[in-house]
């Protein structure tokens, strides 16, 4: 099993660290501890900007810790220093007024440094299966790409002191929530567990993974799972090796789902979080599991008969799915998300769930199966990567546009879509000579989906 | 880029020195698409040969100065200032440190 940078180091940054900073660590690691992150998995510190080193923080901000249930001892503040900075992978700032100074003062972490309300915006539903480690490079692109993010909270004025302090409190608290929860289900498994005989096993692009299900509420969730990755899963007698094993606990009692998290699992009080989580980590594991092996890119794969596939990369929210669906019911559902590419340009298929309908309340997504979206299957043959199209929507294209790119900008746009690019044994010539291979990237723009259909002859070659 | 709509510019002194540094790079008619880390940039001509005189240590006037020599000096501004310009940007990138 390959070995995987499982740290993630977050620092949060306000100007003094005796008030919001130091509730958002507590909040933070509270939160992460409910769902069983150790501080070697992920770890969160505090710093101030202009802090004296050594006071203790506001009595306001402890009580508020203590009011979010967690814990307030042993703070001290911090000056933010250089050092602090360079040791953080992903900074947190409490203003925008606070992130401008920090990067004014340390400029190279403008990409990887955010506000907490543009954190909780950029990760409202859209941050999904990409590993840890990559979060800061995608949550800075998805950014760049971003208008109208709110910067700051919007919080009652200061005069009603306490009320802002409890709103502010609540945000913070909500925002850590949410973001531990993710988190969580994207580290790397800090535990291999043997799985069952009676384990779900699942093919993603040659990574052989086993789910093993758990807990009272558990049933309807196994169920749908199944279901859900009917054309990734593998038959019973089939005793290749397990490569990672993940175990889901749905179950109302809080007791046994603290006591799941801690041996490593992952465990959830309703259904629709159990399943959306899911599907994030089976992506991630199996990622994991092929870093620096085959170029894995965030990628929609649509397949002729005859096995040749076309890649349609695209940023996560931004149409691959309702691409993937529309095209997937005449062309064969490759996958919606992780396209897995090796050095011959074969394709391992993954036909996992897609995220198709409009967001639901709390930020999820429902999942669908292919086989209830009744797309076809992927061909008998061989699959071959022929083509690969950045794609983008444009609500003025009467009609899809397709237009080659220099190779440079083209290998731009594609580096962004990668998993672990920099863990590929060349790197960017990994990626240049796979695009060279099939004669150069193309950006397609379109209105509909459906307007791509009648395309896909062209772009399959005329073998389809 | 935002927060910050405009990216802010360091207080970078003449006599500062800086130095590129990348894993991977692809240079294709006068652009260079280099890796740092986890970030992927695409240079224009001016900022591939920013980056490539910046190989070895150099400082923000020299810069300036190579750059004024090899594109001519740009209109109505001190090359040094220009040349801070791109450095913000590249050091927000990951592309250029300062010593």
């Amino acid at each position: 099993m390959r070995e995987v940078p499982a740290r993630l180091r977050v620092l949060i940054v306000d100007s003094d660290n005796a008030g919001r900073s130091a509730a958002g660590e507590r909040m933070l690691r509270r939160h992460l501890a409910s769902h069983g992150v150790s501080a070697e998995a992920i770890r969160v510190t505090s710093a101030g900007l202009d802090a004296a080193d050594g006071e203790p923080m506001l009595d306001l901000a402890r009580a508020e810790i203590e009011r979010k249930g967690a814990n307030p001892a042993g703070f001290r503040t911090r000056s933010l220093s250089a050092a602090i900075v360079d040791a953080a992978d992903l900074i947190v700032t409490g203003t925008k007024a606070e992130w401008e100074t920090l990067v004014q003062r340390h400029p190279h972490v403008a990409r990887r440094a955010f506000t907490l309300s543009e954190l909780a915006f950029l990760y409202d539903g859209a941050v999904r299966a990409a590993p840890l480690a990559e979060h800061p490079a995608l949550l800075g692109r998805r950014r760049d790409a971003a208008t109208r993010i709110p910067l700051d909270f919007e919080l009652p004025p200061l005069e009603a002191i306490e009320e802002h302090v409890h709103q502010l409190g609540d945000r913070i608290d909500a925002a850590c929530a949410w973001m531990a929860a993710v988190w969580a289900a994207l580290l790397p498994a800090s535990s291999h567990p043997e799985p069952s005989e009676d384990a779900m096993r699942l093919d993603a692009f040659g990574v052989r993974l086993a789910v093993d299900f758990a807990g009272a509420g558990v049933a309807p969730v196994a169920a749908a799972a199944r279901r859900m990755w009917s054309r990734c899963l593998v038959p019973g007698a089939d005793d290749a090796p397990v490569e990672s094993a993940i175990e889901v606990t749905v179950d109302p009692d809080p007791a046994v789902i603290a006591a799941a998290r801690v041996a490593g699992g992952l465990a959830y009080g309703d259904p629709s979080h159990a399943i959306h989580f899911l599907t994030s980590a089976i992506t991630v594991r199996a990622i994991e599991q092929r870093v620096g092996g085959m170029v894995m890119l965030h990628a929609a794969g649509i397949a002729a008969p005859t096995g040749e596939v076309v890649g349609f990369i695209a940023p996560s929210g931004t149409g691959k799915t309702t691409l993937a669906r529309t095209l997937g019911a005449h062309y064969g559902y490759v996958t919606d998300e992780t396209l897995a590419v090796d050095a011959d340009r074969r394709v391992l298929p993954y036909p996992k769930p897609l995220s198709i309908l409009e967001r639901k309340a709390g930020g999820l997504k429902e999942e669908w199966g292919p086989e209830s979206l009744d797309l076809v299957p992927v061909p008998g043959a061989p699959l071959r990567l022929v083509r690969l199209m950045l794609i983008e929507r444009d609500i003025y294209a009467d009609r899809p546009v397709i237009e080659e790119l220099p190779l440079l900008e083209g290998l731009a746009h594609l580096a962004e879509q990668i998993s672990f690019l920099a863990r590929l044994p060349r790197k960017l010539h990994t990626l240049a000579d796979l695009v060279e291979s099939v004669g150069g990237v193309s950006r397609l723009r379109y209105r509909e989906a459906r307007d791509v259909i009648p395309l896909m002859p062209r772009l399959l070659g005329a073998t389809a | 880029m935002s927060p910050a709509e405009v990216p802010p510019v360091p207080a970078l002194m003449d006599d500062a020195r800086v130095r590129s540094v990348w894993d991977d790079a692809i240079e294709r008619d006068g652009q260079m698409l280099v890796l740092a880390g986890n970030e992927v940039s695409l240079l224009s001509p001016v900022a591939t040969e920013l980056v490539r005189a910046a190989r070895e240590d150099i400082t923000v006037a020299e810069l300036g100065e190579h750059l004024a020599e090899v594109f001519g000096a740009p209109p109505g501004q001190d090359p040094a200032a220009a040349v801070r310009e791109f450095l913000a940007a590249l050091l927000q990138r990951g592309v250029i440190e300062v010593d």
